[in-house]
């Protein structure tokens, strides 16, 4: 609750922030009644506030449940053209746009939201990749260690020299999965890695290095003396 | 409204800073690297599943081929050289095949450079190359809307950006996700993890009991202010909160997680942050006022 608390009055404090914009008073523009301004805000920080003392108890990736799918369906997309019909209003759309142009754009933004709208048609661009917005209690990454011929460590494996930096760990995702199948025993899957790996191990001059250690990591109860757990998953040697 | 009144060298360094991007990004990429994956690996998204990728990808001399032109179209649209749309048009299309193509590597579509490639989008449909290129017409006089349409748009989606993932985080996150723990795991996690930086702040957390707190306090911050972002494009006060905490955020997840996303800095830098002190009025002139402002 008492974030909740914070949040309304970050919200308030926003909103008094911005009632007296010069920007809006002194740039030509026809500054709302305040009243109206605070009508708006109200709904702002009533939305905001609902998305956190409403939904306390998160249950991370979207998915499943008539109820939550009626709440994404009103809240997530609308929430975002809210806000963005909120700024845009005193645009002057009639000057900007020709009036098949504003069609053109209305139509687009409406199929859009449709489509964003319904989890049937997956196209709401984060329904894959949930950026940080689900509660995880043991977050699980992969670490690719080139190890000697008794199985130390000797560093990490250049991923980066196969994939550009900004790739690196989605690549190391990606191939975590194929990682994951080769476990549960599917040949398709050990062939793929294998091969992935040893084109990258084929790139590593260093002698020592007699393999690769795929290994699961685990951070649950992060302490400095083992903030995280990790347990060797595959080896691909040279 | 920001930008009402923008002049062509705002766009123009619009147009520098995101074929710039592209630039580097696409020169400092081996591509052929791509051709050793195994096809398997390739799981092509968005409009990459229109295109044979699994063939493009295994054919390294195409790579090649498709890097040069790349790398030439982004250079001459970084210079504004004329026939400045039909270039323009053809670097997007590569870069999208070049980002599309990390992207299906990785098998989803995340929002890395999502900024500058949208932004590239709307550059090579407006008169980005009216000021500081090599073209011999000459800019026109800025009128409404003409040259800040464009950098509107590309604000707006910056801003939409940010805020679809706090609305994300509120909605499915909910408390939980700022109380139990989970902001230092991610913390944790990511600073072990191998990426293209190696900072290790995050584990200098585990030694302060309260880092816990104060991180998810910070992360609860940063949401509020991403959900609002869109309205740092109508609101001259808030986008100077606005800024003060998004920059940082930036510049602490590169600390903290090592993930640096720079390109949105310049982005932010130049579509939302104005060194000139004064407010354009609605005559196109500059009325100062006591007040530094950002983008009056």
């Amino acid at each position: 609750m008492g974030a909740v608390a914070w949040s309304s009055r970050g919200v308030g404090l926003v909103a008094v922030t911005l009632e007296r914009d010069p920007a809006l008073e002194g740039g030509g523009e026809v500054a709302p009644p305040r009243r109206r301004l605070w009508v708006v805000w109200s709904g702002v920080a009533v939305g905001l506030i609902g998305c956190l003392a409403l939904l306390p108890v998160a249950e991370g990736e979207p998915g499943g449940g008539t109820a939550r799918v009626a709440v994404r369906w009103l809240l997530e997309p609308w929430l975002v053209v809210g806000l963005m019909w909120l700024v845009l209003r005193p645009l002057p759309v009639p000057r900007l746009l020709r009036p098949e142009q504003s069609v053109v754009v209305g139509a687009l933004l409406a199929g859009a939201l449709l489509a964003q709208s319904l989890p049937m048609l997956d196209a709401y661009p984060l329904e894959d990749w949930s950026m940080y917005s689900a509660p995880t209690d043991s977050l699980r990454y992969t670490e690719f260690l080139m190890v000697d011929a008794e199985g130390r460590p000797v560093g990490d494996l250049p991923i980066a020299d196969l994939v550009p930096n900004t790739l690196g760990r989605g690549f190391m995702d990606r191939l975590s999965e194929w990682v994951e199948r080769a476990e549960g025993g599917d040949p398709q899957a050990v062939e793929v890695v294998e091969a992935t790996l040893g084109a990258l191990l084929a790139d590593v001059d260093e002698p020592a290095v007699a393999g690769i250690d795929v290994r699961w990591c685990h951070v649950e109860t992060p302490t400095r003396q083992e903030p995280a757990r990790c347990e060797v998953a595959m080896n691909v040697g040279r | 409204m920001m930008h009402r009144w923008a002049r062509p060298e705002r766009l123009a360094a619009l147009r520098i800073a995101v074929f710039g991007i592209w630039f580097g990004r696409i020169a400092t990429t081996d591509v052929t690297q791509y051709a050793r994956l195994p096809s398997e690996l390739v799981e092509p998204v968005g409009v990459m599943r229109l295109v044979p990728l699994e063939a493009l990808l295994s054919s390294p001399g195409l790579l090649v081929g498709a890097k040069a032109a790349a790398l030439v179209l982004c250079a001459l649209c970084v210079l504004g050289v004329a026939p400045w749309r039909p270039l323009a048009v053809g670097a997007v299309l590569l870069i999208l095949g070049h980002d599309g193509a990390m992207k299906s590597i990785q098998g989803f579509v995340s929002h890395s450079q999502m900024a500058a490639l949208y932004a590239a989008m709307v550059l090579a449909v407006s008169p980005a190359a009216d000021a500081w290129s090599l073209r011999r017409r000459r800019a026109v006089e800025p009128s409404e809307w003409r040259y800040g349409g464009p950098l509107l748009a590309c604000a707006l989606v910056m801003a939409v950006t940010y805020s679809m993932i706090g609305i994300r985080r509120l909605l499915w996150g909910g408390v939980e996700v700022f109380t139990d723990g989970s902001v230092l795991r991610w913390v944790v996690g990511r600073t072990l993890e191998y990426a293209a930086y190696d900072f290790d702040l995050g584990l200098v957390a585990l030694e302060w009991p309260a880092a816990g707190a104060v991180l998810a306090l910070g992360m609860l911050v940063v949401t509020v202010f991403e959900a609002l972002s869109p309205l740092a494009l109508r609101y001259g006060r808030f986008r100077v909160v606005w800024l003060a905490v998004i920059g940082p955020f930036h510049v602490a997840t590169t600390l903290l997680m090592n993930i640096f996303f720079w390109e949105n800095l310049l982005l932010l830098a130049i579509l939302f942050v104005s060194l000139k002190p004064g407010v354009v009025g609605d005559d196109g002139k500059v009325v100062n006022t006591p007040n530094v402002r950002v983008w009056g």
